[in-house]
């Protein structure tokens, strides 16, 4: 993770603000069920009216209010309010058309008047209900479900205080009222608001549409501003995402374009490769779900909580456990599958190992019928993968299961637990509306990690990959010199370690220098120093009298041409791969090339140049890839050219015509050839000798064959293929 | 239910070469008879479908209940003053609402266990298939497509397949039965804000699918980039050291460099695209809630609705979303699986070559007579008329220079191919009538190719012997002068081969090789430059080998042109196609 953080440092300044456009998208789409709440609780249940205290109120009430209050308290009241037979300028249009209503004072105290005014409902309310004078006014409630009519109450007590002569006392139902809890006060003072309204003559069904067609507004203004928000943050993690993924690429190709044998030997081809290309592809995406999804749930989650826990901590609570028993079940789950997905990565890439193997040799397999052998080898394979998917999708359905489950029993308790609550009247239904919606946003915000589960895994492994391969320290440093061109170069291996000793010689420049030897003694490893492709244990090898370190890697590599003894060739035109073997841009010299090296099966004039080699060159066979790289070395300018055992799969003579070519082209350079065969090194100006213990002989053909054992001995067991060529 | 977790596996090769996929009737049928061994656990996950989706669809309509329960006893509260009892009325929705819960989170566990078992255990079964129908395949299926899209065909297919079966099974018909299931339940609720939600919902579904076609073609530009720069990078690894060593590194790496930046802009693209059209979905499901309240509001305002019934309306429209989503977004997945299963089903039906025939006995002087041959799709003749015989006992030289047919002959004569004219025949009978396996196992072959499988050396040794003890197969490396060196390693005749890091050298792999072609005594026996990288002291000891081998069996050996062999029985030549 600290490798994605490092690429994601200079795109800080647009994670900000993509991260504060997520915070206002958070915003909006919790202001959505929040303005729902209002829709429901304000819109339906008070009628679309929410002033408190009311800002008109009829001579009804009044009336009803002048019985119910102690005298000073209803004094205090009145005073608040003034008379006015039109409605006065600054007042809310829905009153225009009242006519002799008290409205509220612009200076009056709005929180005592609200006090008195909730508490003087609720006495009200209780007197009609326990007076028992004539029929008592709430038996039924049927009657009062569609409406409660100030003007009926008020006639109601008017009624009483008749029938009780004219002096009532209702001081119990003030006291009464006053010592009610608060919520309950102001919830029925809510719901009573609208017949205070109706009864002053305001239009309430007029006020209840205006309302619900406002909510109506702000509702889809906030799911606009929402998407815009999505829009725009989608944009800056597709942007940011796609950069890091490419500057990640990008400096993987390049550290790992200086491996050489050492970190090859740790990491295949095949892995470097699969890495560059999902590992990086996958951190890409990663950073983009980071910025889209994975930053954004957290800001939702704690917006919906912390909305949740101001209006009741209680469910704020619940909403919160759920939310933790969620991310509980995806860590469990995560854990769980992130060793399968690793295993599955690396059963599907032996499967498909197995598959190109395969192909490649597919003259082996069917010629020693091993075709059962092989189905057999791959149905292992493709059952391992089987089971690994198997266990990781099943995980995947069941982690998906469980946390639908779990958010539908929290709405469940929501709903039940918010109607309890409801009857307390410590909640609106308005607000178990918006309860109930914030608890599927926060609960649908924490199930955005569920692509964690999916994802983190995967992107897990691929991090840790990438981070293998980048922190592989480079074994091989350029130095810094760059000689002379005119520079002619001698090569000196002194005191270098073999398998079992050590080996000093000089291959000097304008002469041929063969190797001969033993299987398996280390003849190969010995010229791909040269390249500083691998490097000896002990000992050092000087070229043109400096250290071998010493030089610019690059410019190194440019002045040694190398002919490996497997070619590796590519599916490109002829003319790129003999470039990628070193041949300069140049038609002419690339054609006289490929006729020294014999190439005549494929190329032999300038259009021939531009065939596409299908397949790496699969379908030529081994001499003829061979004598395509060959080419590709002869036609390099190059101060050192070296053949390594390249030509074992061309026959005699024409390998002897193309160490023929090479020994007039290169006459100035130093030539360092490795061969099995006695014919093709016989020529060479200096031969050197080596076995498992290190340089037994040196000399040309003539002399060894007097001194030397073992070469006379190779000599002698190759007579036939010798003299065949000395004729 | 979402299906993410088969995506792990995505596109590693161009099949773009390889045959399309029809995605018709035909195939889709053709499908369906394919997955009869499941149609059990396919009858079950149909089961639990329906009966998940009808739990699911009818939850919010209890609990609009509930609500209304509750809103109808606070207006009783608020008037009577009097403390309402409402858990005893209650109670029996809520245990019909746990049940329901149980019975739809039980199904979808079954539901996700079935859909992971098919899916993968399908995708098994195809790959094993497919892999053994290579097998039949004749090789010149193998010539003439690139071994990618060869390989493509069986992983990527199979892949998509597999990836578009789960998504058609866990979310197309789970979805589309959550959908009938949702809307008839909203129709019970409230007829007009069920035509409302779906009429909101219906262009819903038509946005998705018009920016998922946009999506889409963003997303093959980015596939393409991708399989562009994988197969680079990938020739870029293999031939690392060639390109170290050729000097143009600096170059190399500009158009990698080059190709990365395209590739990222590609991305960057697809990604902008697909940001955009999850927010189509967020935008209509906003529009659409914010619809369903306020009819819903007006509608209560006029006594037409409870508050309730309001509350179910808008959690229904919120679990429509998704399926509806899901299937607008997923409209090519069916498409997608009809033509993976077409390039599967093509691939199956590609002509086997012949294997049956009559049992070949005894081993028996092998004839070419006027073969001449061309690789199919070529028109160059690579055999002209070849006519010569190989003895059954004895040394036999074929001679030629490189291309000039020595390994084809060998081809022909193992039956990888046919010859266009003339016939090749043991004794009297045209090798095309034997039964492949026991004819081929007639012969013993080396190549040049100096490699192994990834496999012990004795497995290597034994390879496509099921049965050969180890006492024959170190016998047989005995033979072959491999024994030395096996025995020097740690784990002997254990030892794992390994091609990258390479742990054995090109040397002692032919000798393994060699050993391979000792361990049971063939009639006819080929080496075709099979000692290239061996020592020459070790290769004197082969030719003993040979030597006595050839008292029993033809040895045919294949060198070059000027090369002699000694003690050959009879030199064959060929030059150009022709027999000198």
């Amino acid at each position: 993770m600290k490798l994605i953080k490092t690429y994601l440092m200079p795109y800080k300044v647009k994670m900000i603000c993509c991260v504060i456009i997520l915070i206002f998208q958070a915003a909006f789409s919790l202001a959505m069920p929040f303005f729902m709440g209002r829709l429901i609780g304000v819109g339906i249940q008070q009628k679309g009216i929410s002033d408190m205290p009311p800002e008109v109120i009829g001579n009804n009430l009044l009336q009803i209010f002048e019985k119910v209050l102690p005298g000073d308290v209803f004094e205090e009241f009145a005073s608040m309010y003034e008379i006015h037979d039109r409605c006065p300028e600054g007042k809310a249009k829905e009153f225009e058309l009242l006519r002799n209503c008290y409205y509220l004072k612009e200076n009056a105290d709005k929180n005592r008047a609200k006090e008195i005014y909730e508490t003087a409902v609720l006495a009200g309310l209780i007197i009609a209900r326990n007076e028992t004078s004539g029929e008592k006014i709430f038996d039924n409630i049927e009657k009062y479900a569609d409406g409660l009519s100030i003007t009926m109450l008020s006639a109601q007590l008017n009624f009483i205080i008749y029938s009780n002569n004219g002096n009532a006392d209702f001081g119990y139902a003030w006291d009464a009222a006053l010592n009610t809890e608060q919520a309950l006060k102001t919830q029925t003072a809510a719901t009573v608001l609208p017949y205070v309204y109706k009864d002053a003559g305001v239009d309430i069904e007029a006020v209840q549409s205006a309302y619900i067609a406002e909510c109506a507004v702000v509702m889809v203004a906030a799911v606009i501003m929402q998407i815009v928000c999505m829009v725009a943050s989608g944009r800056i993690s597709a942007d940011v995402s796609a950069k890091v993924q490419g500057n990640i690429r990008a400096d993987y190709i390049k550290h790992t374009s200086a491996f050489s044998a050492k970190e090859l030997s740790r990491f295949s081809a095949a892995h470097l490769e699969e890495v560059a290309v999902r590992d990086v592809e996958h951190i890409g995406m990663l950073v983009s779900y980071f910025l889209r999804v994975f930053a954004f749930a957290p800001i939702l989650a704690i917006g919906g909580t912390v909305l949740s826990f101001m209006q009741s901590p209680v469910f704020g609570a619940l909403i919160l456990i759920t939310a933790l028993i969620i991310c509980f079940v995806l860590v469990m789950i995560y854990f769980a599958t992130i060793k399968k997905y690793d295993a599955l990565q690396t059963d599907y890439e032996s499967f498909v190992k197995r598959l190109k193997d395969n192909l490649a040799q597919l003259f082996t397999v069917r010629s020693n019928c091993a075709e059962k052998h092989e189905e057999a080898v791959v149905q292992k394979f493709s059952f391992k993968i089987r089971k690994n998917e198997n266990f990781v999708l099943r995980s995947v359905y069941i982690a998906m299961s469980i946390i639908t489950l779990i958010s539908n029993i929290i709405t469940a308790v929501l709903v039940v637990a918010g109607g309890e609550e409801l009857l307390d009247s410590s909640l609106g239904i308005g607000d178990i509306v918006s309860f109930l919606q914030y608890s599927v946003i926060t609960v649908s915000a924490f199930m955005m990690f569920g692509a964690v589960v999916v994802f983190a895994p995967r992107a897990s492994v691929a991090a840790k990959n990438v981070k293998e391969i980048m922190n592989t320290p480079i074994s091989v440093v350029s130095g810094k010199v760059i000689p002379d061109e005119n520079e002619k170069w001698d090569i000196e291996y002194k005191d270098v370690s073999l398998k079992c000793g050590n080996v000093s010689f000089t291959a000097k420049h304008g002469e041929i220098t063969a190797i001969v030897g033993t299987t398996g003694c280390g003849k190969s490893t010995l010229l791909s120093y040269i390249t500083r492709y691998a490097q000896p244990e002990r000992g050092e090898i000087l070229i043109g009298g400096r250290r071998i370190e010493e030089y610019d890697l690059e410019y190194l590599h440019k002045n040694v041409s190398f002919a490996q003894s497997k070619p590796v060739l590519f599916s490109k035109t002829l003319r790129e791969n003999l470039l990628l073997h070193g041949a300069p841009d140049n038609s002419d010299v690339m054609l006289d090339a490929l006729q020294k090296a014999r190439c005549g099966f494929i190329a032999t004039n300038k259009e021939d140049l531009k065939k596409f080699l299908i397949n790496k060159g699969e379908n030529y066979s081994g001499g003829q890839k061979s004598r395509i790289a060959v080419a590709g070395a002869i036609a390099k300018n190059a101060k050192v050219y070296v053949f390594d055992d390249c030509l074992t799969a061309v026959d005699t003579e024409t390998e002897a015509a193309i160490m023929q070519a090479v020994s007039q082209k290169c006459k100035d350079a130093a030539v360092l050839i490795v061969s099995q065969r006695i014919s093709s090194v016989m020529n060479a100006d200096r031969i050197i000798v080596v076995s498992d213990g290190g340089v037994i002989g040196e000399g040309r053909h003539n002399e060894l064959v007097e001194t030397c054992e073992l070469y006379r001995e190779l000599v002698e067991l190759q007579a036939g293929e010798v003299s065949c060529n000395e004729q | 239910m979402s299906n993410n977790g088969s995506s792990v596996l995505k596109v590693r090769f161009d099949t773009s070469t390889m045959s399309q996929g029809k995605a018709d009737k035909k195939t889709y049928r053709a499908l369906a008879a394919d997955l009869r061994p499941y149609g059990f656990l396919l009858a079950l996950f149909m089961m639990f479908t329906v009966l998940g989706g009808a739990a699911f669809a009818y939850l919010p309509k209890i609990l609009g209940e509930v609500i209304d329960v509750y809103a109808s006893k606070l207006i009783e509260s608020v008037f009577t003053g009097k403390a309402v009892e409402v858990t005893a009325s209650i109670l029996p929705i809520i245990g019909f609402a746990a049940a329901l819960l149980a019975i739809n989170v039980i199904s979808s566990l079954l539901q996700g266990v079935i859909v992971s078992r098919v899916t993968s255990g399908y995708s098994h079964r195809l790959r094993c298939r497919m892999f053994e129908k290579f097998n039949r395949l004749p090789a010149s299926y193998a010539d003439n497509n690139s071994h990618d899209a060869v390989i493509g065909t069986i992983t990527e297919n199979v892949d998509a397949l597999n990836q578009s079966l789960g998504l058609f099974l866990a979310n197309i018909i789970d979805s589309v039965v959550v959908i009938a299931a949702v809307t008839a339940m909203l129709f019970t609720v409230n007829k007009i804000l069920c035509v409302a939600s779906i009429a909101f919902l219906a262009v819903s579904f038509w946005a998705s699918c018009a920016v998922s076609k946009k999506e889409k073609l963003s997303a093959a530009g980015q596939q393409s980039a991708s399989a562009n720069i994988g197969s680079r990078l990938g020739e870029f690894y293999s031939g690392l050291r060639t390109v170290q060593e050729s000097g143009e590194m600096q170059k190399n790496l500009l158009m990698l460099e080059n190709l990365n930046e395209f590739h990222a802009e590609e991305i960057k693209k697809a990604r902008r695209i697909s940001a955009i059209s999850s927010c189509i979905g967020d935008l209509t499901l906003g529009i659409c809630i914010t619809a369903v309240a306020v009819i819903g509001a007006l509608m209560i305002k006029d006594g037409a609705l409870s508050i309730g019934a309001l509350m179910t309306a808008v959690l229904y429209v919120r679990r429509l979303h998704r399926p509806v989503s899901q299937i607008s977004v997923y409209a090519g997945v069916v498409r997608s699986m009809g033509e993976a299963a077409g390039r599967v089903f093509a691939f199956m039906s590609e002509s086997e070559e012949k294997t049956d025939g009559e049992k070949i006995n005894a081993a028996d002087e092998l004839r070419f007579e006027n073969v001449t041959f061309a690789y199919p799709g070529t028109n160059e003749d690579v055999l002209q008329s070849v006519c010569f015989s190989i003895p059954e006992k004895g040394i036999i030289s074929l001679s030629g220079d490189t291309g000039a047919g020595k390994s084809t002959l060998v081809k022909l004569m193992l039956r990888f191919y046919q010859p266009d004219s003339g016939k090749i025949c043991c004794g009297d009978k045209d090798i095309a009538d034997f039964e492949l396996e026991g004819y081929r196992r007639k012969f013993s072959v080396i190549n040049q190719e100096a490699t192994l499988f990834e496999e012990t050396l004795a497995a290597n040794i034994a390879y496509g012997k099921a049965n050969a003890d180890m006492q024959a197969i170190e016998a047989a490396a005995r033979l072959a002068g491999a024994d030395e060196f096996i025995s020097r390693l740690p784990d002997g005749y254990n030892t794992v081969f390994s091609a990258s890091p390479q742990n054995i050298s090109n040397g002692e792999i032919q000798l393994v090789l060699l050993a391979r072609a000792f361990l049971n005594k063939t009639p006819y026996v080929i080496f075709d430059e099979a000692t290239a990288y061996v020592d020459t002291k070790t290769e004197i000891k082969v030719k003993e080998t040979l030597s006595e081998l050839s008292k029993e069996s033809a040895v045919i050996i294949i060198a070059h042109r000027h090369s002699t062999v000694e003690n050959a029985d009879k030199i064959i030549r060929i030059e150009n196609g022709k027999i000198r």
